[in-house]
């Protein structure tokens, strides 16, 4: 039995960048095309599928499309989800988008009740658990089914830190727990994972840069006894890694002791410097120690060009060595500090050009 | 002080914020309901002493009292003293009440700090013509000055005698921090090594329980037919060789019967968490709170250096001040002086503005923020994106400045912005008040029905105006992301 992992789709997501809101559908389309290949029996999605509850027709078109697609290649595969936060409207008597996508064929959809699928003649058992329902219970009652050879939840939720206001979900018994809402893949247990988000839709994709995106793949083990499954006893997780947006965070360009042309000159420098150069990406740059009227002049003169380079730019003003924004002092009012000798370099990178084909081992 | 109860005009509905905590949304596409809350506090605390107004009602300590009471400017007054903030000020950070030059004095006052500020308006008085100064003449400028100087020095050796760096306990929590992770990888490491030391021992405990059953029914078997009993591999009978087979099994037998209790004591004895996860896990609440005390103590050492920072600051001024009059004391040095301290702070309140405002476009709008603060600052609230930015922007700062200055500030009251942003904004605006909620217990926002169900993650709680049929009423629910806690035992 094997199952694909997808999460957090947020199809409809705007963004703040050229092509941006391309990207979720294309990565959308691109997964699918990759768990069609790798070949799978049942597609879990644990909530999020639409950025909100109100997207045009095209996200929903392209959910259809992309899943018509996958049952072309592989008849029979069923799509479950779990409806996430993003999905659910806030007047529980309005429908949302998740709505039209479990009217699909092969789509089931659970938005406002749990719901348990019996699938291939019922070996396997498949729970959803909406968003809506984990923040409307205290005391969820959820167990497997015990006449099915596998169990399968999913769900969208956000592991507390605390038990106190936690729904519990004792693990025992479920083959493979699908989560839903934290947008970096984690493998909580074994059995228990986040797939993480197929693209960098956060509200500061660089958070993020260093990690990769992709879908997870459980092959789910023959061996009955629950107590000793894991290593050996055939159960596998893999995560597969898919080519999200790059993101690019530069090191502090250092203004301090200088000027504009000082500053053009590092962040050229800087910029000269990101492997693969900057074209496409999303392009995050600190400045530190300029202030906002030498800031404009960069930004007409030279941040205005890169902009039109990149995906999407962020720049971010810090302030000057040994000086705060807070109550300041005389280095603050003299424009003292360091001598802004530090290089400008890349301290973070996106994973993004990992081949379709490179995997990674839960 | 947190507000607990707002009501709109005199019998209009009630926001009852008893038990709201985080960044909590009043959710309405239109309306006058927002507005009527707004008015009640406003009035409310701006004309004090007013009886038979709508309920605004406030915790503070362990107490409530109505905005404008008694009670309420007992309270309210040792605040605005300690921290040289106008009641003007105070509601310019509290709810966004007053003129834009109230916010940007707000911000300079609390960016100052409330010893420069006093002086500053000490020095101001002085100078104006119609102030104590005018009459004072030179000889009580000079007097000014030298007792602004000696309570600098004053300030400076006070906060100097401390000697309290940042390195060390920065240095300290750093290595603590990383001692937690290392504690906390343990203790996962430890719990799951645990849980499956726990479930292996159970499943050799069946497996040999059920080996000691197959030949316990096999040795019965064997002394039930004695050399009759077939062989189990070639099904003949064991005729001579029945007592070597059975004396074989039941050695069998007792071997598994004695690994069998070696594991059921092993099992019992792993029921109980083991006393080194313990000791890990004890360990790494100890760390916890070291952390926690750590970085109390850094945030406490970080202020004071702000402090002596500006106290040094103020001297250097005034030392140059006195420099500079030497023999021909006169008001135009001594406003210089002023004005200078005063553009300095106008100076960092505004960096500090357009940090913030680039962190919520994005930097977009770095070409535009000369231009933009300026129109503003010179007294324009205007419609359109840019503006409602700038003014959530100055907000934010406003409140940030307020909880750094450890102004006593337990709710603060956003009433627009988030409404007037564009979409590609809202986000990195929600993101930045949600990290404003960690250092604030209650933020009250305006907000629209698209923005609360398209960023639900975002808002803590969230009240819906419904009409009925008796009139307008406030529906409470839950914002957020449900919680899950997965056991693993």
């Amino acid at each position: 039995m094997k199952l694909a992992h997808i999460s957090d789709l947020h199809l409809g997501y705007g963004g703040a960048g050229a092509g941006r809101a391309r990207d979720v559908l294309r990565i959308f389309e691109t997964a699918l095309a990759r768990i069609a290949e790798i070949g799978v029996e049942l597609v879990v999605v644990s909530g999020d599928v639409f950025d909100h509850p109100d997207v045009t027709a095209t996200p929903i078109a392209t959910f259809g499309r992309a899943v018509s697609t996958l049952r072309e290649r592989l008849p029979g595969v069923v799509v479950a989800v779990a409806a996430g936060a993003r999905d659910t409207p806030l007047d529980a008597d309005r429908d949302g988008p998740l709505t039209v996508v479990g009217s699909m064929e092969a789509v089931e959809v659970a938005s406002n009740t749990v719901r348990r699928l019996s699938l291939r003649d019922g070996e396997v058992s498949v729970t959803l658990v909406p968003h809506r329902v984990v923040m409307g219970s205290r005391a969820l009652d959820l167990s497997p089914d015990p006449d099915a050879q596998w169990n399968v939840l999913v769900m969208h939720a956000a592991l507390a830190s605390g038990r106190s206001h936690a729904v519990r979900i004792p693990l025992d018994g479920w083959d493979y727990v699908a989560l839903g809402s934290n947008h970096t893949h984690t493998a909580v247990t074994e059995r228990a994972c986040y797939a993480g988000s197929l693209e960098r839709v956060g509200a500061d994709p660089w958070a993020e840069a260093a990690t990769a995106k992709g879908f997870i793949t459980a092959r789910l083990g023959m061996d009955r006894t629950r107590s000793v499954r894991g290593r050996g006893s055939g159960h596998e997780v893999t995560f597969w890694p898919v080519e999200a947006r790059a993101a690019v965070s530069l090191a502090p360009v250092e203004a301090t002791g200088g000027g504009t042309a000082t500053v053009t000159r590092r962040l050229s420098e800087a910029l000269g410097g990101v492997p693969g150069g900057i074209d496409g990406k999303l392009l995050r740059i600190p400045v530190r120690g300029l202030s906002a009227d030498d800031l404009a002049v960069l930004d007409h003169e030279v941040l205005a060009r890169v902009r039109r380079r990149v995906a999407e730019l962020r720049i971010d003003a810090l302030p000057g060595q040994g000086t705060s924004h807070g109550r300041g002092g005389k280095a603050a009012r003299r424009g003292h500090g360091a001598s802004g000798a530090g290089v400008p370099g890349l301290v973070a990178s996106a994973p993004g050009a990992v081949p379709l084909g490179g995997r990674v081992q839960a | 002080m947190k507000i607990d109860v707002l009501q709109a005009g005199l019998r209009g509905p009630v926001l009852d914020l008893q038990d709201a905590r985080g960044l909590v949304a009043f959710v309405a596409d239109g309306g006058p309901l927002w507005g009527e809350f707004m008015s009640s506090l406003r009035e409310g605390f701006t004309r004090p002493g007013r009886p038979g107004g709508p309920r605004v009602v406030v915790r503070a300590g362990d107490g409530t009292m109505g905005v404008g009471g008694r009670a309420f400017e007992e309270v309210l007054a040792p605040i605005l003293t300690a921290h040289a903030l106008s009641r003007e000020e105070y509601a310019a950070v509290w709810f966004g009440g007053g003129p834009v030059t109230t916010w940007l004095s707000a911000a300079g006052t609390l960016s100052q700090g409330p010893e420069t500020t006093r002086k500053v308006r000490e020095l101001g008085r002085l100078l104006a013509p119609e102030g104590d100064g005018g009459s004072a003449g030179e000889g009580s400028l000079d007097r000014f000055v030298r007792r602004m100087i000696r309570e600098a020095r004053e300030d400076v050796a006070r906060l100097s005698r401390s000697g309290e760096g940042v390195e060390a306990p920065d240095a300290q929590l750093r290595e603590v921090r990383g001692e937690a992770a290392e504690v906390h990888g343990d203790v996962e490491a430890g719990m799951m090594a645990w849980v499956r030391e726990r479930q292996d021992a159970e499943t050799r405990l069946l497996l040999y329980r059920d080996r000691e059953r197959e030949l316990r029914d096999r040795l019965k078997r064997l002394d039930e037919e004695g050399d009759e009993a077939a062989c189990r591999s070639c099904g003949q009978s064991l005729q001579d060789r029945a007592e070597a087979v059975r004396n074989a099994r039941r050695e069998e037998w007792e071997a598994v019967v004695q690994d069998g209790r070696w594991w059921r004591r092993r099992r019992d004895q792993l029921e109980r968490k083991p006393d080194d996860l313990k000791a890990i896990e004890t360990r790494a609440m100890e760390l916890d709170n070291a952390v926690n005390e750590l970085s109390e103590e850094l945030e406490r050492r970080r202020i004071r250096g702000l402090e002596l920072e500006a106290a040094i600051g103020r001297l250097d001024e005034l030392l140059a001040l006195e420099a500079r009059l030497g023999g021909r004391r006169g008001s135009a040095e001594m406003e210089e002086a002023r004005a200078g301290l005063v553009r300095a702070t106008r100076e960092r309140v505004r960096a500090r503005i357009h940090a913030r405002v680039l962190s919520l476009t994005g930097g977009r709008l770095a070409g535009v923020f000369p231009a933009l603060f300026a129109d503003w600052a010179d007294g324009g609230r205007r419609g359109g994106k840019e503006f409602a930015v700038l003014e959530l922007a100055v907000r934010i700062v406003l409140a940030e400045l307020a909880v750094e200055a450890g102004v006593s500030l337990q709710s603060v009251v956003l009433p627009a912005g988030l409404n007037r942003l564009g979409r590609e904004d809202v986000h990195r605006a929600l993101v930045e008040l949600v990290r404003l909620s960690r250092r604030i217990p209650l933020l009250l926002v305006r907000t629209t029905h698209g923005v609360a169900s398209a960023f639900p993650e975002c808002f803590d709680l969230l009240y819906r105006v419904e009409n009925v049929p008796e009139g307008r009423r406030l529906r409470r629910a839950r914002s957020g992301l449900g919680t899950i806690w997965l056991q693993v035992d």
